[in-house]
């Protein structure tokens, strides 16, 4: 069956994190995964009549950022020393990440808008500077805060797995995890 | 690996901060566990999501056709390629001697010191024709040791002392992120300005120092002349100094007095690192003198702690040259106000030990020399004598960062004047593959061990420990950690010393 162009777009926006995660399975720690995206996003559009409406949006999307995910490693995650995992592996963590549920990407988002909402203004600017392109990263909250660059990653990393707790039970509460 | 270290690990490598050795453990954990498979999926899925929540792209909008989308992604894309294309030339310049290049075109050129190690980046390809010497608009500077002389088109000529970090953003306006840096702005340059995260300089014809770092507010120290200064946050408070005045950025937007501190600033080109020197020669009322050009050694207190037992006191003894210090543990060391030197930038330190051939009861943790935060990991720095024989030789000399270390191959225990030198963060060594290396009376150490992360000091945290001498900071009992043993002539340096360096210090003739 021949996909809309509409359907399409629907399709692709829904399973951008599912794309985004995959990226991130096989070069995790790389600076490119947006851009990767972006590339993926263009060669999905470019090859939208291949997809067949009915079958695994997730599954097709991945097959192909596989292969710019390898391309993109070749050329410049691989000189730049980038560590990926081995094939096994990585092979297990796409069919891992490929084959959900959107909606339980949504269900995710939802928990976590709830969870930040509990944050403290502090540990919320912390989150926002460690993921915004606009803040110019830690640097400028140790000058604000006086905490040096390596006590305020201690408190990121306690603040992200106080969020994923957090997640978590807000998922188990709504009957989305057994 | 347990569930708190599985999901640090995974943190880092998102962050893009793991190191290889974590990264193969990660590999093989997740290999093992399905389960942690899963939870890493969980966890990479939260990450996504807040890149997504909390950056600046959104979706593609909708009121546009795709065909338009995909063309505006491409045209940006192609922007973002062309930008990152940029020539990256890196110099490492380790033993050129004070080369002057001063060509017409460039808008500034560098001198440096026989010592500098620096890094010089381009905004684009064309730019930087001077072997590495010149900056361009947009060009920026990344100094890690030693010094650099700085000269613009207009005259004006900065002294720039490592660690630093500046960017020239037009000819009349440098932005710098980090330094201690001195400028004489002639007739010709008035109206220079130099930018830093909190302040803005703006000379009115005269000479004044900068100093810009991540862990304190920003300072101008005017030594001639006028200078505006405005701070960018909060209030915004402007104001024009005169004659010798200095003033700090204040966290609400105002510009606060401080001490004027010329000494701080370089006033010409050092071909060696600065450093600091504790002799014990001379003790006056608990309170030993250190000496050395480091900008910080006159503000340095070193003061002799006692022992808890009346028999095991510290005492001043015949050294290797001139006097020495005799430690027999139970509290005995000396103890100062200084941080120590932080993060990542080279060090050396060096020393004169005794250590004796036998010791009475059960050997412990011996330290020489401790400054830096324990708790962090790789945010101390710490020499102590090695006794675990599962690490490395009995005796050696040890380096230990927290979750790192590498220790040497010769017995100090043998009752006899050794000399003990560290290198941290200069050359790559051969064997080992890390950036320190241990010396023995002149010698390179065989090193074993290994460096989990890139030491990375950390100073000024509530954990920090100020530097101490003939301790360890990790010890069981109040008693242990002391060392027992005689020190003589430490020397601790700002930038990583040739094996010929050393070998002059081990002399005596620095």
């Amino acid at each position: 069956m021949k996909t809309e162009p509409a359907q399409f777009v629907s399709l692709l926006i829904d399973h951008q994190e599912i794309i985004r995660s995959f990226i991130i399975t096989q070069i995790p720690g790389s600076p490119d995964v947006r851009d990767i995206l972006q590339e993926v996003n263009i060669v999905l559009w470019e090859k939208r009549a291949s997809f067949k409406l009915g079958t695994n949006f997730g599954a097709w999307a991945c097959s192909i950022a596989r292969f710019k995910v390898l391309e993109h490693w070749r050329k410049e995650a691989r000189r730049r020393g980038v560590l990926v995992f081995n094939d096994e592996l990585s092979t297990s963590l796409a069919d891992k990440t490929q084959d959900r549920d959107p909606g339980l990407i949504e269900e995710q988002r939802e928990a976590l808008e709830h969870c930040m909402s509990k944050l403290s203004e502090k540990n919320r600017r912390l989150l926002e500077v460690r993921y915004s392109s606009r803040s110019g990263g830690l640097e400028k909250l140790t000058k604000d805060t006086g905490r040096t660059n390596q006590s305020l990653r201690v408190t990121l990393f306690r603040l992200r797995t106080s969020l994923r707790n957090c997640v978590r039970s807000y998922l188990f509460a709504k009957g989305e995890l057994s | 690996m347990n569930p708190d270290e599985f999901e640090k690990s995974v943190w880092s490598l998102l962050d893009g901060s793991l190191d290889e050795e974590g990264f193969r453990k990660l590999e093989e954990f997740l290999i093992e566990q399905d389960e942690a498979q899963e939870q890493f999926v969980r966890m990479v899925d939260l990450h996504g999501i807040l890149i997504q929540k909390l950056s600046d792209q959104g979706a593609p909008p909708s009121v546009f056709s795709m065909d338009e989308v995909v063309r505006r992604q491409k045209r940006r894309y192609f922007k973002q390629s062309a930008m990152a294309a940029a020539a990256v030339l890196v110099l490492v310049a380790m033993v050129m001697k004070g080369v002057f290049m001063k060509p017409a075109e460039p808008l500034l050129t560098i001198r440096h010191s026989e010592d500098a190690v620096f890094q010089v980046t381009h905004a684009s390809e064309e730019d930087g024709d001077g072997g590495g010497l010149t900056l361009e608009k947009g060009s920026r500077l990344q100094l890690s040791q030693g010094g650099v002389e700085l000269t613009l088109q207009s005259g004006v000529q900065a002294l720039v002392r490592a660690p630093a970090d500046l960017t020239l953003h037009d000819d009349d306006r440098i932005y710098q992120s980090l330094g201690i840096s001195h400028f004489v702005v002639p007739p010709s340059g008035v109206g220079f300005q130099v930018q830093t995260p909190d302040l803005l300089v703006t000379d009115l014809g005269t000479e004044f120092g900068v100093i810009s770092s991540p862990d304190e507010l920003d300072q101008v120290h005017l030594f001639k002349g006028k200078v505006v200064v405005e701070n960018h946050w909060g209030v915004r408070h402007k104001e024009r100094l005169e004659g010798l005045q200095s003033r700090r950025a204040g966290p609400a937007g105002r510009l606060n007095p401080v001490d004027s501190r010329p000494e701080l600033f370089m006033t010409s080109l050092e071909d060696k690192p600065s450093y600091l020197r504790l002799s014990f020669d001379d003790l006056k009322r608990d309170e030993f003198v250190i000496s050395g050009n480091h900008p910080d050694a006159p503000g340095i207190r070193a003061t002799l702690l006692d022992s808890t037992r009346e028999d095991k006191r510290p005492g001043i003894v015949a050294g290797k040259f001139g006097k020495a210090l005799e430690l027999h543990g139970h509290g005995g060391c000396v103890q100062t106000n200084w941080p120590g030197i932080s993060g990542r930038s080279p060090r050396s330190v060096a020393f004169w030990v005794k250590l004796p051939a036998e010791i009475e009861g059960p050997h412990k943790q011996r330290g020489f020399l401790t400054w830096g935060d324990t708790d962090i990991e790789a945010g101390k720095f710490e020499l102590i004598v090695n006794r675990h024989r599962s690490i490395g030789p009995w005796g050696a000399i040890r380096f230990d960062c927290g979750k790192g270390h590498v220790v040497g191959e010769t017995n100090l225990y043998d009752g006899e004047w050794h000399h003990v030198a560290v290198v941290m963060g200069g050359v790559v060594d051969p064997a080992s593959g890390m950036k320190v290396q241990l010396y023995v009376d002149g010698e390179l150490e065989t090193i074993t061990g290994f460096l989990r992360n890139e030491p990375d000091t950390i100073p000024g945290t509530d954990e920090s420990s100020w530097m101490s001498v003939g301790r360890y900071l990790h010890a069981g009992s109040p008693n242990e950690g002391y060392l027992i043993g005689t020190l003589d002539e430490l020397y601790v340096f700002s930038g990583a010393l040739t094996q010929a360096d050393i070998r002059q210090v081990m002399n005596g003739d620095w």
